[in-house]
């Protein structure tokens, strides 16, 4: 299977949605680590989707079993909701959500942005 | 999940220490209209006020009093307006005129145009482009100084990185990641 990329090259497109998928996994990670330790089991993503979607995702596994909540955070003009699990009941952030969760965002988009540079430097040594 | 714990006992403060005390004795007019435009955005009279503030180049600064009176004025308005809805309309109205009295000063004391009434000063329209998103997803600075967003800056490492040398660069090196399968 590996030698198929040499036989049938991959068109831009499809080079173009696999690196959006892969580096949307790769800020996932960064953004999962700016709440301090992740607890032992645990997996966490957070992430920008776009422009007016923020997603956090967490997994963990205890004695009742496998666990996974997906919080979507959509930027509205007149402000932030959430809502949990694909459903359609929508919440306001706290004042302090607010707060907490726009210096999340800024530090994510600083650490990503060195991540990017990070990228850019190994790639332009070629 | 969500983000009502205290960021600061898990990561180091930031620069925004909102309402808290700060390093310099300014905040800035984007923070009076974060506060602003998501802790309350059910009272329009007020998001058009400090819109109208930013816009008008009043800052990029608003005096930290004018500010800390704004978003106390805000803050409790809110908490009424949570508990009691619309009938707590008319302190939430002079809560407003407050807010609109502090930040038409405010506008005024940063070189405003004094002949616009402060009726006038209140009802300019809210700009689209100050209540946007970006205020939420930070914008990235690039290499040129270019401001962008997140997704076009992914464009850009996209466009950068995609050709064939660098491809190649990137699957020798082990900061490939994966990003092209």
């Amino acid at each position: 299977m590996s030698i198929l990329p040499k036989i049938m090259p991959r068109t831009a497109d499809e080079r173009a949605a696999d690196f959006k998928r892969n580096i949307l996994r790769r800020e996932a990670e960064i953004g999962g680590q700016l709440f301090g330790e992740v607890p032992k089991g645990h997996q966490r993503q957070f992430f920008c989707l776009d422009r007016a979607t923020w997603i956090w995702h967490e997994e963990w596994a205890d004695q009742q079993g496998q666990h996974a909540i997906t919080t979507r955070y959509d930027i509205r003009p007149n402000g932030i909701i959430k809502s949990q699990d694909g459903q359609k009941t929508y919440q306001r952030l706290s004042e302090q959500e607010i707060r907490n969760f726009h210096r999340a965002t800024r530090m994510y988009t600083e650490r990503v942005k060195a991540e990017y540079q990070r990228l850019l430097q190994v790639a332009k040594t070629a | 999940m969500h983000f009502d714990f205290d960021l600061d006992k898990l990561i180091p403060p930031l620069q925004i220490p909102f309402l808290s005390e700060r390093p310099t004795e300014r905040v800035t007019a984007e923070d009076a209209h974060i506060l602003s435009s998501e802790l309350l955005p059910e009272i329009d009279f007020k998001q058009a006020a400090v819109d109208r503030a930013v816009l008008t180049e009043v800052g990029p600064e608003i005096p930290v009093q004018t500010q800390r009176q704004v978003a106390g004025n805000v803050i409790n308005a809110a908490a009424r307006a949570q508990d009691y809805e619309i009938q707590v309309q008319p302190q939430v109205d002079r809560a407003a005129q407050e807010i609109l009295a502090a930040l038409y000063g405010a506008y005024l004391a940063h070189g405003g145009d004094p002949n616009l009434s402060i009726e006038a000063f209140a009802q300019m329209q809210p700009a689209q482009e100050v209540i946007e998103e970006k205020h939420v997803t930070p914008p990235v600075e690039w290499n040129n100084g270019e401001t962008i967003d997140l997704e076009e800056a992914r464009r850009k490492v996209l466009e950068e990185v995609d050709s064939e040398d660098r491809r190649a660069a990137l699957q020798t090196n082990n900061s490939n990641l994966g990003l092209f399968a």
